[in-house]
């Protein structure tokens, strides 16, 4: 008979011990770092109403979240992201906490994925500092997230660094209908150049203001191209506060000593529909895919009633761990350091020496019997490098581990 | 500054790609050489390749296993992917298109069966332009040779790619309607897109350059 019940449905995965091992000490490290940096955990739940939960996911963005119907035929969600149910407990239970808050969080998130090989559900850690406007909270939270990937010790980190106050300067300007807006966005989010020509060349648009639009995804590099962006956007005051507000982060990361990792960037253009002001991602060049990004989100709180500035950053954990792997810092597995192995009649001693042991050493209690022959066998397999038999005395038995 | 790595598409896009990136200046006489190799490495300056099905190259450069690929749009319509799109080549041109048996070309749209069975390669495009429009139409998916389905009575009409429409002809089909239509694509993995940014764009002036030059084998 066929085994029942064997398979994982599509875009779920496992972490077996190995794997797992390498997650905790992950969180362990991130936990120590925020704590560090004067930030407390929170654990909002797995899933909340769907109402609650769709402000990141706003119209055919809706489709990515699972859904289901409580008893009373309430539409549920399992969460997305971390910010929005954070943004609600900052909005409502910590409401009367002293400003800024500063919250960080580990856990799953979830989204409907159809293709093959892309998660449904992955984990994300991340800060919101909630309360704070300005510079340097921005300067904060990417400094912050640079730090995680240099502590996880992924190489080679690099920020860019956007502004959706910039693009929606640009566009404001133009008087789109929200369909020929969404149509820009649209493109300029997933750089599709080939499109946003398209896109553009069907509005009806003069030559200066096409031009400023079809260059925003070249705007990539050092300070120099914040200079050239205020050419292209003509004295229009909302875009220069966008970009005056990028350089100071830029001079401000300068100080945390992170000036030679920032690239300013701004065709850049997050998915999230939440965003109002900076925005950025941290990639590795060589490695396909961003490991996280963020940025400020001053809207999302009011819309749970308190409204307030706030930014933040989350990290994908599954991709840090496939960079690290990548660069060769998989971290090695350790197996325990000592098997206690009960000789026949002495369990109970068997006992109480592994107990004793375990205060300064990871113990391994043998649990089938064995003899000195197969104790040396087996600690061999496991990579265990002593072996301690306990019969009427203890005997330490060095094992050669390769 | 290291030299990019490109996903370039096996089958019928092949032949004037390469022509493509030789008229660019880009040196691809090992891959006219080698019919069997899938893998060239970078040579100085001069990119390396990877072939790939088509329909595989956005997985590559999504990756970044490729910095960039050239690719049908249909491909990247029918199973979109995280790229971003930075040139429209201009050659490897199609339409995808609705097509039904001659005979019944008269009772299109009107008076064909209530199930209208559709088999085809593009289930979401077709099922798209299905909705559009208000028809509900069963989507028979298929792997190939389309214009069988509804000669050996599998389907009652295809939605597929044609290129010349040779092919529709010989098989007794005529086009009923177009659904969307397109050409080849550059496009490249959007971290690369960011970190070898001046390679790739110089990549696209010269593609650039080239297009209106080649003869079009398609």
């Amino acid at each position: 008979m066929e085994p029942a019940g064997v398979q994982l449905p599509q875009g779920v995965h496992d972490s077996g011990p190995d794997e797992a091992e390498l997650r905790r000490e992950l969180a362990d490290l991130w936990s120590r770092l925020f704590d560090r940096w004067g930030y407390r955990e929170v654990v909002p739940p797995t899933f909340e109403f769907y109402t609650t939960l769709a402000s990141g996911f706003a119209g055919q963005k809706a489709e990515r979240l699972f859904r289901f119907f409580d008893r009373q035929g309430r539409i549920l969600a399992l969460r997305p992201d971390f910010t929005t149910p954070i943004a609600r407990l900052a909005a409502t239970k910590l409401a009367d906490e002293p400003r800024p808050l500063r919250l960080w969080y580990f856990g799953s998130v979830f989204r409907v994925e159809e293709r093959h090989g892309y998660r449904s559900e992955f984990t994300q850690a991340g800060v919101e500092l909630i309360g704070a406007a300005g510079p340097a909270a921005d300067a904060e939270v990417v400094a912050l997230a640079v730090t995680a990937l240099n502590r996880a010790g992924v190489e080679g980190t690099r920020v860019s660094l956007g502004h959706t106050g910039f693009l929606r300067a640009l566009l404001a300007g133009l008087e789109l209908t929200p369909g020929e807006e969404e149509a820009v966005v649209t493109e300029l989010t997933r750089r599709n150049l080939v499109g946003l020509r398209d896109v553009l060349g069907a509005l009806n648009l003069d030559e200066k203001q096409l031009k400023a639009l079809a260059e925003l995804p070249h705007l990539f590099g050092g300070p120099e191209k914040l200079a050239a962006a205020s050419r292209l956007a003509k004295k229009n005051r909302q875009a220069e506060a966008a970009l005056d507000d990028l350089a100071t982060i830029g001079r401000l990361l300068g100080a945390y000593g992170l000036g030679e990792r920032v690239s300013f960037d701004l065709g850049l253009v997050r998915e999230l529909d939440y965003y109002t002001g900076m925005v950025f991602e941290v990639y590795v060049p060589g490695f396909g895919y961003p490991l996280g990004g963020g940025g400020r989100y001053d809207g999302l709180t009011a819309r749970f009633g308190l409204p307030g500035p706030a930014t933040g950053f989350a990290l994908g954990v599954e991709r840090v761990l496939s960079v690290r792997e990548r660069q060769g810092k998989a971290g090695c597995v350790k197996p325990p350091d000592v098997l206690v192995v009960a000789l026949p009649g002495c369990e109970g001693a068997a006992v109480r020496e592994a107990l004793r042991r375990r205060a300064e050493s990871r113990v391994e209690l043998a649990t089938d019997p064995m003899d000195e022959r197969g104790a040396v066998a087996y600690a061999r397999a496991r990579g265990i490098g002593r072996i301690v038999l306990v019969g009427n005395g203890v005997q330490e038995i060095e094992a050669a581990v390769d | 500054m290291t030299a990019l790595f490109l996903a370039l598409p096996t089958g019928r896009l092949l032949p004037e790609t390469l022509d493509r990136l030789e008229q660019a200046g880009i040196d691809v006489r090992a891959v006219r050489a080698d019919g069997r190799r899938l893998i060239f490495p970078p040579q100085g300056e001069n990119p390396g390749f990877l072939l790939v099905k088509p329909a595989d190259v956005p997985v590559y450069v999504e990756a970044g296993c490729a910095d960039a690929g050239i690719v049908g749009k249909d491909v990247l319509l029918e199973t979109p992917r995280n790229v971003c799109e930075l040139l429209d080549l201009g050659y490897g041109f199609w339409r995808l298109v609705v097509a039904v048996p001659a005979e019944k070309k008269k009772c299109w749209p009107g008076d064909l069966p209530l199930n209208l069975r559709i088999a085809t390669k593009y289930p979401r495009l077709a099922e798209t332009y299905f909705t559009r429009r208000g028809r509900a139409v069963e989507l028979i998916y298929l792997h190939g040779s389309l214009e069988l389905a509804p000669r050996a009575g599998l389907a009652d009409g295809i939605v597929d790619l044609v290129a010349t429409g040779r092919t529709l002809a010989a098989n007794g089909l005529v086009e009923v309607e177009e659904i969307t239509r397109g050409s080849a694509r550059l496009v490249a993995n959007s971290i690369s897109f960011r970190t070898k940014k001046e390679a790739l764009m110089r990549l696209v002036a010269k593609l650039e350059e080239t297009k209106g030059r080649g003869e079009g084998h398609v």
